[in-house]
């Protein structure tokens, strides 16, 4: 009887202690359905956004010394909704009819370079032992027991409060102003919306500068609980928020308000529970052990998979989108033979050139730099397969990268196997998980796969990593990795490692062409023209798209492989964590996912882009001496993020990236310059009376 | 004779609201069948049950005598529905015959990994000469390795048909054939269709809107209404019917 | 109508599959293999110091890598971008280190140069590997100082025989590599010790917690290894382990609540952490919410006087570990009171981490010294591990570079210290007062035995 009624008041202190988060959550989960039901937007960056609020709060309250009123209003009332209507006027309303998930991948850019923006223009950077403060005055420190089972501090008392107000104010809003009714409206049928011609430009800029005050808001609210100010902590908050507003299917703002409290309750009511039970019931132990700090992430990819109304809901993707702007064929393919030999010619030259002088005259660290750029391009080739060709986005291929780099390091260090094969090995376990997680996901939609390889990622990372058998180093030795040898060669030396390396690049490159050319890449190809389609010739989607993610993650788990040959060390922090590996994608996208030849410069932009542009090399090089490497360089290494983070932004647009518009354009050029001299070819027929449109079926 | 495709009972309901209600209907094979209804008489619902896309709440749908009801879409598809989009189905980013060569390839159903590996899964000579051979049939041999892109609408759908074909259907799925064509259009891709098929033999279930077009080329006729068949029978009969007459004036009277 | 071709790959593919992996598999190996760790044990701790009385000798010398007739160089990295944990690392790190030499070349450099930090390098928390290399492909460093948060350079640093100056807190990186000299000496994280039962005791506490993040190895290890030793001694010091969890998510971003309701159900009155400082806040501000004001909390990482002073009286009366001799002490005849005079003398602030440069600085200069003055990094590095006995002025616990290099294990001390000793303050009004007599900070355990016994004031020279 004693235990029962103890019990009762554990669950009622774990609901109080719950709701403060949850409150926040809610916060979140609300902006973000907004944003999504008025511009078709699945907002990771809105994260990011939370971020720069929080840390312009910080900035403004404790480095400059503002009062609390005048750093509100700065931080959230003034900053976030300008950040909101910026990015809806430079960037989203002009990506209304791009698809879903190309939005997504803007985002994701956009997650990546607003906080290093951010740090960079206002030169904010986190300071230990100053931890953030709340909105109220002694917010951490004065404490109100109202049941006399849980003392609310003042910031948590702020929070419920302030999510009570912006939330009635939300319903206020939607009931009776005239944009609030035409806003709802758009959240309710945003195809009726447009053909009844309300104003939907207006209304998404309104839309997005309120959710970004939401944004704002959460981000100051929450700030407190973090000992530090980072934006991942940040990142990780939007995965919650999309937890919390996936139990309403992205559509409902009551369902995303219940689901962001019910989330931080069950948080709380977990951590309360399950330590307690673990202690009885011993096989609980590991979970207990592990999987209390992913919770958001577990329930993220439960609500994913489980949830029923999300499965059925892969047409309730983007309410808004047209399909994916159709993707020009590659240029290879249709330039004169003549051209592509010259092409071909030069870059083999210039790939020559550097190769000799790297290998005569280069030092360590080139040598160092260079291979590892070989090395993530190999990895890179698995996004080429994922989503170049089957036009899915993943998210954990860090995680895929890291089975195999594990995989390595216990069967050299249990087995003493030969760290070469332990390499295949790697890459078939990590073949097994990438099929395995394609069972669950194979029937959502983009952006769901997207957001369930999220949730991946973070679980292996918090969890999974954590298991001796994964991730466990050895005492005084961490997880260390010999080189390789084969027959005669060892690979100890760094020379030869390269080559290596080059080799293993130079194999998956051409199995990576030779799948495209054949039934796989025709297969995923028709896919991602149309599903609808190409089930109607008799193609499951389902199976194509396990064969995808096994091939992706192959290679991923290749690669990772080699990348703890190289460095000697799986070193999983510094290389696969999952805020690395989105950086992987924003890469790999913004240069070209559709070729080998992305995938290279995606590598050697990872690997040599700081040393060679933000360090100075190259200046040095032009002006033939080091010592006169201007004043400004080295340029702070935050600056890679932010270019490649916003030049993510055209994927939208040129969705076969950077490298393959140019060399369109330069194609184009040439071809007109060739076409000069010569008497001008017969044009083709016109067989276009009116371009085909390929469009989404209705209903 | 069993019919190529059968449909029994089926029920389906969307939140409570009736959209199908023991719809029965047959296509024998080779035949032509023509079903009609106004604007959310529950056509394009019943296509989904058919092809698989909805999940029925009751019935069933027998393809040549099978029991395909529980079928995913490509299953049933790999066992002879083909089908064609009202709002065009296409691959960006491939050519007229690329869109043949993948049905083939997936008929055939032998792409292995290995096999794409060591450039096995590229096209091979009799895959090619058998797109070949369709694409002459539907007069799209000239465009065979055009880009998708450049393509009318009305070339646009014969390549469907086409892709649709490669599949060897038993009963080919039509709909809403000639939205977006005009006139003239209808009537070439109406005469191309009627000869195919009487040159191959499968059955076709056409959903159309325009009635001409459905009097002119199928045989038989089934009309739908709120959820329900009101008149079957002989094509030309239905036509005339008051049924029919009835449904179409009320739906003109809304839509114009 | 249409044919499915079979979908079974003959076995015979396979077996021929599974022999090339065979072959491959025999032809295989992994490098090194049969070198079996020689590189490492050739440099026995047998060379002797060669040095003495001739500092200020000048000789010219050639081909030594950063060494020219007026500078000794050394290139410092550390971690400043992207530090998560926002503390000043590599910039208080560098003040210690040019404070030191400052020193130094005031007194007339050695051997006729002055002693200089060349190049400063940023390892931007994941460079580290790379900004090493940089060090060994160029010839403008003589040794380096490392202190980065991720030490994956290490290696490539002991391995081109650079002579290493590092922090601490790289127990796996450092370990068995004869060219890292870290600020403490390899520890052993999964040996129990008598500090933290003897901290209980003192402050009389009965049940006592042990908390670690579970997202590192070693603040795990840390958070089991206490409670252990804890068990180990209960009945000398009459406090046992009531709580341990070695799995909090790193920064708390969950909060700390649901644990601190545990441990007050589980009535503890004592916290031994293994977490940061901006953890212990988090940690002390739950407490305080649920009434636990009293607990005393014992802290590895919070030496730092701000800090403590701004957070009021959270920390009050708790135990801060320290890894040196604080600030707070009696200078005595140890190199504290050189180190208050430089450090104010170059205008920098005293942090922990300024302290540890000067330390590692301190080495290097000895180092040197006894190498003699035709030194290069051999001699330097075998004069260094010849040192049987270095407390950098008595600032450290004294560290014995002949073995300290090779990690000691719970039953095989003789890697390790010779003492077990502690450097102990309490917060008393937000501010820091040593545990142990002023001029003798140290609290020290003989390490020849792991029975319990009542530690011994000490100060070392």
């Amino acid at each position: 009887m004693l235990l029962a009624a103890s019990a009762g008041e554990d669950v009622f202190r774990a609901i109080l202690q719950g709701t403060p988060p949850g409150a926040v959550f809610a916060l979140i989960a609300l902006g973000f359905v907004l944003t999504y039901k008025t511009s078709g937007v699945f907002n990771l960056a809105f994260g990011a956004q939370a971020y720069i609020s929080a840390a312009m709060f910080f900035t403004a309250r404790v480095e400059w010394g503002w009062g609390i009123v005048p750093s509100v209003v700065l931080s959230v009332f003034l900053l976030a909704p300008l950040l909101g209507l910026v990015l809806e006027r430079l960037i989203f309303r002009h990506l209304r009819t791009a698809s879903a998930v190309s939005k997504l991948v803007v985002t994701i850019g956009l997650s990546v370079a607003l906080p290093n923006l951010f740090d960079l223009v206002v030169g904010f950077q986190p300071v230990a032992g100053r931890t953030p403060v709340g909105i109220v005055a002694d917010g951490a420190d004065v404490f109100y027991d109202p049941f006399g089972t849980y003392a609310f501090s003042r910031n948590e008392l702020m929070s419920i409060g302030v999510a009570v107000v912006g939330m009635a104010l939300l319903a206020a809003l939607f009931r009776f102003s005239a944009i609030g009714l035409a806003m709802r409206a758009v959240v309710e049928s945003p195809r009726m919306t447009e053909l009844n011609g309300i104003r939907a430009d207006r209304i998404s800029a309104f839309a997005w500068a309120l959710s970004s005050v939401f944004a704002g808001l959460a981000g100051v609210l929450i700030a407190p609980r973090f000992n530090t100010l980072v934006a991942p902590d940040f990142f990780n908050l939007v995965v919650v928020a999309i937890a919390a507003a996936a139990i309403g299917r992205l559509v409902s703002l009551p369902r995303a308000l219940a689901g962001g409290l019910g989330l931080g309750i069950f948080i709380a009511l977990f951590d309360t529970f399950l330590p307690r039970w673990s202690d009885d019931l011993t096989w609980l132990q590991p979970f207990q052990d592990n999987l209390t700090p992913s919770m958001p992430f577990v329930v993220l990819f439960g609500v994913l998979v489980l949830w029923p109304s999300i499965r059925r809901a892969r047409d309730a993707g983007d309410p808004l989108a047209g399909v994916d702007p159709p993707p020009p064929s590659l240029v290879a393919a249709s330039r004169s033979a003549r051209l592509t030999l010259a092409t071909r010619l030069f870059g083999v030259a210039f790939l020559g050139v550097a190769g000799f002088v790297l290998f005569v005259r280069g030092d360590a660290v080139w040598l160092f730099l260079v291979t590892q750029a070989v090395v993530l391009a190999t990895i890179y080739l698995s996004i080429t397969v994922l989503t170049g060709f089957a036009g899915q986005i993943s998210l954990c291929q860090g995680s895929f990268a890291a089975i195999g780099a594990f995989t390595v390091y216990q069967l050299a260090n249990r087995y003493d196997a030969s760290v070469l094969v332990a390499t295949l090995a790697g890459g078939a376990i990590a073949a097994g998980v990438g099929a395995l997680l394609s069972l669950p996901v194979r029937r959502l939609g983009g952006i769901w796969v997207a957001i369930a390889t999220l949730a991946f990622a973070f679980f292996f990372d918090a969890v999974m990593v954590k298991f001796s058998w994964v991730g466990g180093g050895t005492l005084f030795q961490g997880t260390r990795v010999p080189r390789p040898t084969l027959g005669p060669w060892d690979f100890a030396d760094d020379k030869a490692f390269l080559v290596l390396a080059l080799v293993v690049f130079v194999l998956v490159s051409l199995a990576v062409i030779q799948i495209r050319e054949g039934t796989i890449g025709r297969t995923l190809r028709a896919l991602r023209g149309s599903e609808l389609a190409a089930e109607s010739i008799g193609i499951s989607p389902a199976r194509a798209r396990l064969a995808a993610f096994s091939i992706s993650a192959f290679i991923a788990g290749i690669g990772g492989g080699m990348l703890a040959m190289h460095q000697e060390n799986v070193n999983y922090g510094n290389n696969f964590a999952p805020f690395a590996a989105l950086f992987w994608l924003v890469l790999v996208v913004s240069l070209g996912a559709r070729t080998v030849e992305g995938a290279a410069q995606a590598g050697a932009a990872f690997s040599l882009f700081d040393a060679v542009i933000l360090r100075g090399a190259l200046f040095g090089w032009i002006l033939r001496s080091p010592e006169r490497i201007p004043g400004i360089f080295p340029i702070s290494p935050k600056w890679r993020f932010v270019l490649f983070g916003l030049s993510c932004i055209q994927f939208a647009r040129h969705p076969e990236g950077l490298v393959e518009h140019g060399k369109r354009r330069a194609m184009l050029r040439a071809e007109t310059r060739l076409a000069r001299k010569r008497p001008p070819a017969s044009p083709p027929d016109p067989v276009a009376e009116a371009p085909v449109r390929t469009e989404e079926p209705v209903g | 004779m069993t019919p190529a495709l059968r449909a029994i009972d089926v029920k389906k309901s969307f939140s409570g609201i009736v959209a199908l209600d023991n719809v029965t209907i047959e296509v024998a094979e080779g035949e032509r069948v023509g079903l009609i209804g106004p604007n959310g008489a529950g056509k394009t619902t019943f296509f989904n049950c058919l092809l698989g896309v909805l999940r029925m709440d009751g019935g069933k749908v027998e393809l040549a005598g099978e029991d395909v009801s529980r079928l995913p879409v490509h299953r049933r598809a790999r066992l002879g529905i083909g089908r064609t989009f009202q709002r065009i189905e296409l691959f960006p980013d491939s050519t007229v015959r690329e869109h043949l060569l993948i049905a083939e390839r997936t008929r055939r159903g032998d792409g292995r990994l290995w096999k794409d590996l060591v450039g096995l899964g590229r096209p091979k000579a009799d895959e090619i000469a058998r797109c070949d051979e369709v694409l002459e049939l539907l007069g799209l041999a000239d465009l065979a390795d055009e880009p998708i892109e450049r393509l009318s609408l009305g070339k646009g759908r014969l390549v469907e048909v086409g892709r649709a074909l490669m599949t060897e259907p038993k009963v080919l799925l039509l709909d809403e054939p000639s939205s977006g064509l005009d006139r003239a259009e209808t009537a070439a891709l109406a005469q191309t269709l009627g000869e195919v098929q009487s040159q191959q033999g499968f059955a076709i279930l056409l959903v159309e809107h325009d009635v001409e077009f459905v009097s002119t080329f199928t045989t038989r006729a089934y009309v739908l209404d709120f959820g329900r068949l009101i008149v079957e029978g002989p094509t030309r009969e239905v036509m005339a019917s008051d049924e029919v007459r009835t449904a179409y004036l009320g739906d003109l009277e809304v839509a114009e | 109508m249409f044919t499915r071709h079979s979908t079974a790959v003959p076995a015979r593919r396979w077996l021929a599959l599974l022999t090339v992996l065979l072959l491959v598999a025999a032809a295989c190996g992994n490098s090194g293999d049969d070198k079996a760790d020689a590189s490492h044990d050739t440099k026995g701790p047998t060379a002797e110091a060669t040095g003495g009385g001739d500092k200020d000798k000048f000789v010219s010398l050639s081909g030594v890598p950063g060494v020219t007739d007026k500078e000794i160089a050394y290139t410092v990295i550390g971690t400043r971008t992207n530090n998560p944990l926002g503390t000043c690392i590599l910039d208080c790190y560098r003040d210690g280190i040019e404070a030191y030499f400052a020193f130094r070349n005031s007194e007339g450099g050695i051997y006729g140069r002055k002693l200089v930090v060349g190049a400063e390098l940023d390892d931007e928390l994941t460079q580290n590997q790379v900004r090493a290399l940089e060090v060994t492909a160029g010839d403008d460093a003589f040794g380096v100082f490392n202190a980065t948060l991720i030490a994956n350079g290490w290696a490539d640093l002991d391995e081109a025989g650079i002579p290493t100056y590092t922090w601490g807190i790289h127990a796996n990186e450092a370990a068995n590599r004869q060219n890292i000299f870290s600020s403490l000496a390899i520890s052993c994280a999964t040996c129990t010790g008598r500090g933290v039962p003897y901290a209980a005791k003192l402050v009389g506490a009965k049940k006592v917690a042990s908390l670690g993040y579970g997202v590192s190895e070693n603040s795990k290890i840390c958070a089991s290894t206490v409670g252990k030793s804890l068990e180990m001694y209960k009945s000398e010091t009459g406090a046992s382990a009531a709580y341990v969890n070695d799995e909090l998510d790193y920064g708390l971003p969950n909060g700390i609540g649901p644990e601190v309701t545990a441990m007050k159900k589980a009535g503890v009155d004592f916290i031994s952490t293994c977490l940061d400082l901006n953890g212990m806040k988090t940690l002390a501000q739950e407490l305080d919410r649920q009434g636990m004001q009293d607990v005393t909390l014992y802290h590895p990482n919070t030496y730092n006087q701000g800090f403590v002073k701004e957070a009021g009286k959270i920390f009050e009366g708790d135990i801060v570990s320290v890894a040196f001799r604080p600030f707070e002490a009696d200078a005595g005849d140890s190199g504290l009171a050189d180190y208050l005079k430089w450090m104010k003398e170059t205008g920098s602030e005293l942090t922990e981490h300024a302290m540890v440069g000067w330390i590692n600085a301190e080495l290097a200069y000895q180092g040197l010294l006894a190498a003699g003055p035709e030194f290069d990094r051999e001699k330097v590095l075998a004069a260094t591990n010849a040192m049987k006995s270095f407390s950098a002025g008595g600032l450290i616990t004294p560290i014995d570079w002949t073995r300290q290099h090779i990690p000691p294990t719970q039953d095989d001390r003789s890697n390790g210290y010779t003492q077990e000793c502690v450097v102990w303050l309490r917060v008393v009004n937000g501010a820091f007062e040593p545990v142990a007599p002023k001029d003798k900070p140290w609290l020290c355990w003989p390490n020849d035995t792991l029975d319990w016994s009542e530690p011994v004031p000490t100060s070392f020279k």
